[in-house]
């Protein structure tokens, strides 16, 4: 087995988490925005099992569980919030949530 | 001695319960707590003096510290309290005197609105002074100096409808404030200098820093003159006591004769090793002294307003205390301020009394005859003005008096000696021209006469402690202040003694032909040309407001005419409308947007990520 | 290991909280009584707060007791656990009369509360990053919850998604970043980091150290992240406004002294300037911000931005962390916050529309409410740091720091940022006292029980500021 560089992996993750990044920019409907952090998420935990198969070690698989977990929550709040938020202005439009200002 | 603080604490419970209730309190309720508090504390005083004087070797000292604010590294925030001899002694004349001022004021000031306002600020007042006195460093000092100089502006302004009498607090509050300026630099100087503001280790650290006459002791002994000159108004800052005496009159008793106004003589008692370093400073409180016990002596003369009369022979007789300040006789110095607390707050509160009998007027010569109405009232102004005039052997103030003139020729400053001499005869006409004029002759005016518990108390105590009584009071200054030494004291005291006793009973002589009866010479003398010429400028206080208007008012509004648009403040204008401009544009940046925050978070990012980047490099080559 | 009953002990704080939370949620299942809930939420975290004394937290000859790897607990834990769970503690009762009359499910925010203050306290102890990344996330995530809880205001709705969003983007940076150093150093202990640091050298571990203190500067609130900070303050209800300024806050500052601890000399001097940049920034925006702003809670939002950029200057000034410095100032900062907040929290109610939170509600306050109104008047004196109330201790503390590291920019920082927050401050109390002000405010009655905590803490806030010494003695005899 070919072992894959770790600054090429960490290059990928770094890539993943900056799309993520610009998507949370520029994306306008909540759910793609959440998608979005979910990309940034994994991104990171890539970099995860990236760092750990370089000291070969379980820590970064450990993370990469506990990261699971915690977008897991996140999704779910979020989505109960997102169900709320679509309720009231029958948009997912993010723009909408910008009454308060100043 | 624990209970020390009590003395500082009871007045200021009283001050918050009368301040926060307000009208709530009846008028006995609020006299209840505005005289039982300074009662309580000035039995806190009598058991805490008692303890003192037994449990405390002479000049000893009992140091409570009541509160450590902070302690951060070198910088140390404690606030204590010192009872040595000095304070035990101003403690006892603030509490004790004040006490019975409270208790007259409680009958005086029945009836009037705004009774429980007037025992908050009396209350706040004792509660300062005694900070002032008790205060271990000078910090809590100018605390207490400031919260007096504030209740005195509160109360000379306290019947404000009048518009005169809020120009007379603004007057008295502007002037005092010079004073006070000069000795917030003088506290600056000595904590620059010294690095501590507690008051024993200046007076221990002053003498291995400075050398005599070093400039920057004078300097410091001078600002703080010149704050003593302020609150005590002496010369050139005195112009505002006779306006004071607008307030109520036991506020004038309390605070313009008894205890604020001698302050300056306090201060200068208390910090003595620095004015003993400046000797030309320290002659310079004597002159000072002299000058205003003269020029008051003469301003009184002609007055005809009887508080006015009290006033001006307040300033003179504080300037007797500065004079002995001045000639090295702090013991006497300070026998003088218990004796003249006592025969002062006695003549104001006669004073008082008299001016309700003959319904609220001041002016003496409406007055006349009152000695059969008021009896009473007659044997205390007999008494308290033969103290003020120092009347031989019977009255306390003829021991103190005699005293600061026996030092004063002893130590040599005879010219000081000569001129606190012809103020004593001043002193003299001038008090029993009062007395005759508004005692005796005809009846002008139909007085009635008067009752109370309250009244005839506390007159009745201070009457015992005006006469000869008085000077048995021991005062414990031995080691607290230095000993007034000088080898011509026993063989020059018989001619002082005989000399001012002599000069006191001329001038009583002189005022019997002057003012008894018809007063026919006075009447000649005051309608000839030279008394025409000089009585309106006496009355006005030897014409100092005159001047002072002239040259710091007048060119004051001239300035300030120029400057009607302000083109300092343009400058501080800028300030403001910075803080706008920094306001909108970064109002900007708060637009409700979510994507535009992520935006900023990604962008803050980038340059922390890219500032790290670029000093991580740089530090590693 | 041996994992034993004893080894778990000093974690009591942390299992009481849990087992309370779990307590809640089962009552609710039973039956719904907010009374119960409410009283079992109070006992729970009193329980937590005296087993901390009850195990000798504070004792001064304390050693740090380790508990696995992920937890360490020493005094400073002890110190920030027991100002969480006091925080906690006091918006509860807050909460209590909010949401009383709020017409929806009341119980489960007691239960999303305590599960915040679990994670406050688990990150106040850890000592690794994964303890750092899970008591981060279960102080965050509840909150969420809690900001959008009143979700029929639609500010409150929009404030949940705001923060929710940001926040979580902000997890994804300090996840990333511990990743970046985990891949640099091999280690996710704090003890060991300054070692393999060292050792293993590179950009890398420190680009990753930046992308953890960006997350923690976005939950700090500050510039430039700072911007959520006030729309979720103002669309919070009032008592979750307090939670997120104290607890919150101050867990995060406790794992960020930590960690800070924890990186070489060399790493320090590279973050020293971005962080005095940042404090700079902050103390600037937060208090231009706050200059014109009528709402009462925007106007404490900007005001936080400011007080974490006074704060940062303890942490950065001189290339150490003053900690003394950090634990005096949040000290005041914490007792006189949740004041302000449960000032707000008393006069707002669930069921309304709005809070209690524009300047107008409060004009004339004095008349109506006085108690009320003199404590928010102490609250803004101390606020604004004037002397004799809490807010000038830590000022004052904040201020040494900066003098004897010669720290001049940031100093005159502080001087110049503390005059403008003046100008807010006495705007407010200004407000309070004016007679000629609307009655909007007449028909919401101040709620007793927050009231009284109200006058407590400004109690404490005199007390503080007049005789602060045992405080300060208390705080130097930590760790």
């Amino acid at each position: 087995m070919i072992a894959i560089p770790m600054e090429q992996g960490l290059a990928v993750a770094g890539v993943l988490f900056t799309l993520g990044l610009v998507g949370v920019m520029v994306r306008r409907n909540i759910l793609f925005l959440l998608m979005c952090l979910e990309v940034m998420m994994n991104a990171a935990a890539l970099a995860f099992i990236v760092a750990g198969s370089r000291w070969g070690a379980p820590d970064g698989q450990v993370m990469f569980i506990l990261i699971l977990t915690l977008a897991a929550a996140e999704a779910s709040i979020g989505l109960a919030i997102v169900l709320q938020f679509y309720r009231r202005h029958h948009s997912l439009d993010i723009d909408v949530a910008s009454e308060m200002r100043g | 001695m624990n209970f020390l603080y009590l003395t500082f604490l009871f007045p200021a419970i009283g001050f918050l319960l009368l301040a926060t209730l307000r009208t709530r309190l009846s008028e006995n309720l609020a006299a209840v707590i505005g005289v039982g508090s300074i009662g309580l504390s000035a039995l806190t005083t009598v058991y805490v003096g008692i303890d003192f004087l037994n449990n405390v070797e002479q000049g000893g000292k009992y140091v409570q510290t009541l509160w450590t604010w902070m302690h951060v590294g070198d910088f140390n925030a404690s606030f204590g309290l010192h009872l040595d001899g000095l304070s035990l002694t101003m403690l006892g004349v603030i509490t004790g005197v004040g006490f019975f001022i409270h208790l007259f004021a409680s009958w005086y000031m029945r009836g009037e609105a705004g009774y429980e306002r007037f025992f908050s600020y009396m209350n706040l007042f004792v509660a300062s002074m005694v900070l002032l006195v008790l205060g271990d460093n000078l910090g809590l000092l100018y605390l207490g100096w400031e919260g007096v100089g504030l209740c005195s502006y509160l109360l000379i302004g306290f019947y404000y409808s009048d518009r005169a009498n809020g120009e007379a607090a603004i007057k008295a509050f502007t002037v005092t404030r010079v004073g006070d300026v000069f000795m917030a630099i003088g506290i600056f100087i000595i904590f620059q200098q010294l690095g501590t503001l507690d008051i024993q280790q200046i007076l221990v650290l002053a003498p291995q820093k400075w050398s005599e006459g070093d400039p920057m002791v004078v300097a410091a002994s001078l600002m703080l003159l010149g704050g003593a000159v302020g609150k005590s108004a002496q010369l050139p800052l005195q112009t505002w006591l006779a306006d004071a005496m607008a307030g109520p009159t036991p506020v004038s008793a309390l605070i313009h004769a008894a205890t604020m106004v001698t302050a300056g003589v306090y201060l200068i008692a208390r910090t003595h090793t620095v004015f003993e370093l400046a000797p030309d400073v320290l002659l310079l409180v004597g002159v000072v002294g002299a000058i205003t016990l003269l020029i008051a002596g003469f301003s009184a003369l002609v007055q005809t307003d009887i508080k006015r009369v009290l006033a001006y022979s307040t300033m003179s007789q504080i300037g007797y205390m500065f004079l002995a300040l001045g000639v090295g006789a702090w013991d006497a110095a300070i026998f003088h301020l218990m004796t003249h607390a006592f025969f002062k707050a006695l003549l104001f509160l006669s004073a008082g009394a008299v001016i309700i009998a003959c319904h609220h007027e001041q002016n003496i010569f409406k007055m006349g005859g009152l000695w059969k109405k008021i009896p009473f009232v007659y044997a205390c102004f007999l008494v308290g003005g033969g103290a003020l005039a120092a009347f031989p052997f019977l009255t306390v103030g003829f021991f103190s008096k005699d005293a600061i003139l026996l030092q004063a020729y002893a130590s040599g400053h005879t010219n000081l000696f000569w001129a606190g001499l012809v103020g004593a005869f001043f002193t003299s006409i001038y008090t029993f021209r009062l007395i005759f004029i508004v005692f005796h002759g005809e009846e002008k005016t139909h007085a009635h006469s008067i009752h109370g518990f309250s009244y005839w108390l506390p007159l009745g105590v201070l009457l015992v402690l005006s006469t000869f009584v008085g000077s048995f009071i021991h005062q414990p200054l031995e080691g607290v202040l230095p000993a007034f030494t000088s080898a011509t004291l026993e063989e020059s005291k018989h001619f002082v003694e005989i000399l001012a006793i002599a000069t006191g009973l001329i001038g009583l002589a002189f005022a019997f032909v002057f003012f008894w009866g018809e007063r026919r010479i006075a009447k000649s003398i005051s309608e000839s040309g030279l008394g025409r010429l000089l009585s309106p400028v006496l009355r006005d206080g030897c014409g100092f407001d005159w001047l002072y208007n002239w040259l710091f008012v007048k060119p004051y509004l001239f300035i300030a005419a120029i400057n009607r648009h302000d083109a300092i403040a343009k400058l501080f204008d800028l300030i403001p409308s910075l803080a706008k401009l920094g306001n909108s544009a970064m109002s900007v940046t708060e637009n409700g947007r979510v994507r535009w925050y992520a935006t900023s978070i990604a962008l803050g990012a980038v340059l922390v990520l890219g500032a790290v980047l670029v000093l991580q490099v740089t530090f590693t080559h | 290991m041996n994992l034993s009953f004893e080894t778990f002990l000093p974690l009591a704080p942390v299992i009481l909280l849990s087992l309370t939370a779990v307590l809640v949620m089962l009552a609710v299942s039973i039956k719904r009584n907010h009374c119960v809930s409410y009283w079992i939420t109070i006992a729970g975290q009193l329980a937590a707060l005296v087993s901390i004394f009850a195990l000798d937290g504070f004792a001064v000859d304390r050693v740090a007791t380790p508990v696995t790897d992920l937890i360490l607990i020493d005094g400073h834990a002890y110190f920030y656990g027991a100002l969480v769970i006091f925080a906690s503690l006091v918006c509860t009762v807050f909460l209590r009369n909010f949401i009383e009359s709020y017409g929806n499910n009341k119980e489960e925010v007691y239960m999303l509360l305590l599960i915040a203050a679990v994670g406050g306290l688990v990150l106040v102890s850890s000592s690794h990053m994964a303890g750092f990344f899970i008591g981060l996330e279960l102080l965050s995530v509840p909150v969420y919850g809690m900001v959008a809880y009143t979700h029929e205001r639609s500010r409150s709705l929009e404030a949940g998604v705001k923060y929710l969003i940001l926040s979580a983007a902000a997890s994804a940076f300090l996840l990333f970043g511990m990743a970046l150093v985990y891949a640099q150093t091999g280690t996710m202990l704090f003890a060991d980091l300054a070692d393999k640091l060292a050792e293993h050298g590179g950009y890398l571990a420190g680009f990753g150290i930046a992308m953890i203190v960006i997350a923690m500067c976005f939950k700090l609130s500050l510039a430039p992240f700072h911007l959520w900070t006030p729309d979720v303050y103002q669309g919070a209800p009032a008592p979750v406004g307090a939670l997120l300024a104290t607890a919150s806050k101050l867990a995060i500052i406790a794992i960020l002294i930590r960690f800070l601890g924890h990186i070489t000399s060399d790493l320090t001097a590279v973050l020293q300037p971005v962080l005095a940049v940042i404090a700079i920034v902050s103390i600037a925006v937060g208090n231009f911000l706050a200059l014109t702003q009528t709402n009462l809670k925007r106007m404490l939002a900007y005001s936080s931005i400011a007080h974490m950029g006074y704060l940062l200057i303890a942490l950065i000034a001189g290339n150490s962390v003053d900690v003394v410095s950090a634990n005096v100032y949040l000290l005041t900062y914490v007792v006189t916050s949740l004041a302000a907040f449960g000032a707000i929290s008393a006069l707002s109610h669930g069921g309304n529309a709005l809070d209690a939170e524009e300047v107008n509600h409060y004009r004339g306050l004095f008349y109506r409410s006085p108690a009320l109104a003199v404590a928010l008047t102490l609250v803004m004196l101390s606020l604004a740091g004037i002397p004799l109330t809490a807010g000038f201790i830590g000022k004052f503390y904040i201020f040494m720091t900066g003098v004897t590291t010669s720290s001049w920019i940031l100093l005159a920082a502080l001087i110049i940022g503390s005059g403008l927050g003046l100008y807010y401050y006495l705007r407010v109390m200004v407000a309070l006292y004016d007679r000629t002000g609307n009655s909007q405010a007449d028909n919401v009655p101040a709620a007793r029980a927050s009231v009284a905590i109200v006058i407590l803490l400004v109690v404490l806030v005199l007390w503080l500021g007049v005789y602060p010494q045992p405080a300060l003695e208390f705080i130097n005899t930590l760790h």
